[in-house]
């Protein structure tokens, strides 16, 4: 086909990307799968979260920040499965049945988990810290 | 964290924090009272953190915008059973407390942010035709499907759907002669995270093309204005830097040389796609960047160009 050559180099310091395109031009064809939406991924966790009974969520983003985000409620007593793209089941336990945590909630680099977070937990009448 | 304390505070929310209103922070959760929030700034997540508290207070309590920000709360705390009123015109939602939430099946759409990336890819490449599927097209985040069209960029939605309350689609590229358009005002907020991509189809597009009231985009993780103007500027293309934007006159062909990502995701996959059509070899530095949003984006770069 072509010559196209695309590589990912390692050094001690950073990665590189080297790209040459055949001096023929390229085509690019396809379909292509996309990661899930960050602001899409956060709620489902914590509307599941706050619901009654079983969420599903297909295609989350499994990124740092959807991870704490899933961390912090299952502090507060949700139970959510293992974080995968495929499906993430999350039991909810219902508004206003958030569990004060054991320890100190973390939420890492993730402003958006901090402040929808912070709405629920100042409106029910529990103690939580983070 | 003063932004939400603030309004929290005026419900009546008991929240301690350090100096400035930084984290660590303590609350003693309260049963509040309903307001009506007018807030200084456009931010999704001030507007779904009140929103979020109001679910508990009994009443109706209510935030406006001075402009619409990304209404993905919203739609999913419709979805899941709140009771949520929209005015599109005042830009304000309001929830009215006490209802049940209950659980959903959840899809979460394929990132619009990510998508332009083969938008830009599959409009400047000669005969490319690219299907990118399962996308939100949300209209507080399709400003990059308005900015492409402007520039008589090919792309259709197809399979057009709803899931858990957002439009969903397969986006279709197929590549055009692009020509130049402006890029600013209120469209800015609905494409601020695609314009380095932008910049990108811009170089490659027939006259000048002007982006303006984009000065936010100097405090991301990059100065992406300097950054966007010295990288594409070092390829050949003709770029001057705005105060608030970029002026970028296309149509002149681009050379392969070392550019740098500044350990920036969005930069580092523009310059990568820009690439694409330039002669010669492109060596982006720093370029593991890209892995905090996407992955597998070099893993498709390779699947899409046959390899």
């Amino acid at each position: 086909m072509s010559s196209l050559a695309i590589t990912l180099n390692h050094t001690e310091t950073h990665d590189s990307l080297t790209i040459s395109p055949p001096s023929a031009g390229l085509r690019l064809q396809g379909h292509i799968k996309i990661p899930g939406d960050k602001s899409i991924s956060h709620r489902a966790l914590m509307l599941g979260a706050i619901a009654l009974g079983e969420t599903q969520i297909q295609g989350l983003l499994l990124g740092e920040d959807p991870h704490s985000t899933a961390d912090c409620f299952r502090a507060m007593g949700a139970e959510i499965s293992p974080l995968n793209a495929d499906r993430v089941t999350v039991q909810g336990i219902g508004l206003g049945q958030l569990q004060e945590p054991s320890n100190v909630l973390d939420t890492g680099n993730s402003g958006t988990t901090t402040r929808l977070m912070l709405g629920l937990l100042a409106s029910q009448p529990d103690r939580f810290l983070r | 964290m003063f932004r939400v304390i603030k309004p929290l505070q005026q419900m009546g929310a008991q929240i301690w924090h350090r100096a400035g209103g930084l984290a660590p922070l303590a609350i003693q959760g309260q049963r509040l009272k309903p307001i009506h929030y007018r807030s200084p700034i456009a931010s999704a997540q001030v507007k779904s953190c009140i929103l979020l508290a109001g679910l508990l207070t009994e009443g109706q309590t209510t935030i406006t915008e001075p402009a619409r920000s990304r209404d993905h709360s919203e739609r999913m705390l419709k979805a899941f059973g709140a009771e949520i009123a929209v005015d599109l015109e005042t830009c304000s939602a309001t929830v009215t407390g006490g209802a049940t939430l209950r659980g959903q099946t959840v899809i979460v759409p394929g990132d619009i942010s990510s998508a332009a990336f083969w938008l830009v890819a599959g409009a400047i490449v000669p005969d490319s035709d690219l299907t990118i599927l399962n996308v939100g097209v949300n209209p507080t985040r399709t400003g990059i499907l308005e900015a492409l069209t402007a520039m008589a960029a090919d792309v259709t939605l197809e399979n057009q759907r709803e899931v858990a309350g957002e439009p969903v689609a397969d986006l279709r590229v197929r590549h055009s002669a692009l020509k130049a358009c402006t890029i600013a005002g209120d469209l800015i907020p609905r494409l601020i995270d695609e314009i380095p991509i932008l910049a990108v189809a811009a170089a490659f597009a027939e006259g000048t093309t002007t982006i303006r009231d984009a000065a936010e985009l100097r405090v991301k993780e990059s100065d992406r204005l300097a950054v966007m103007a010295t990288q594409l500027s070092r390829m050949g293309a003709s770029v001057t830097e705005l105060p608030d934007g970029l002026e970028i006159t296309g149509g002149q062909s681009l050379r392969g040389t070392e550019v740098d990502s500044y350990t920036d995701h969005r930069i580092a996959m523009s310059l990568a796609i820009a690439a694409l059509k330039a002669q010669g070899t492109t060596t982006i530095h720093r370029a593991e960047a890209a892995a905090v949003s996407y992955p597998d984006f070099t893993a498709t770069l390779q699947q899409i160009c046959g390899l």
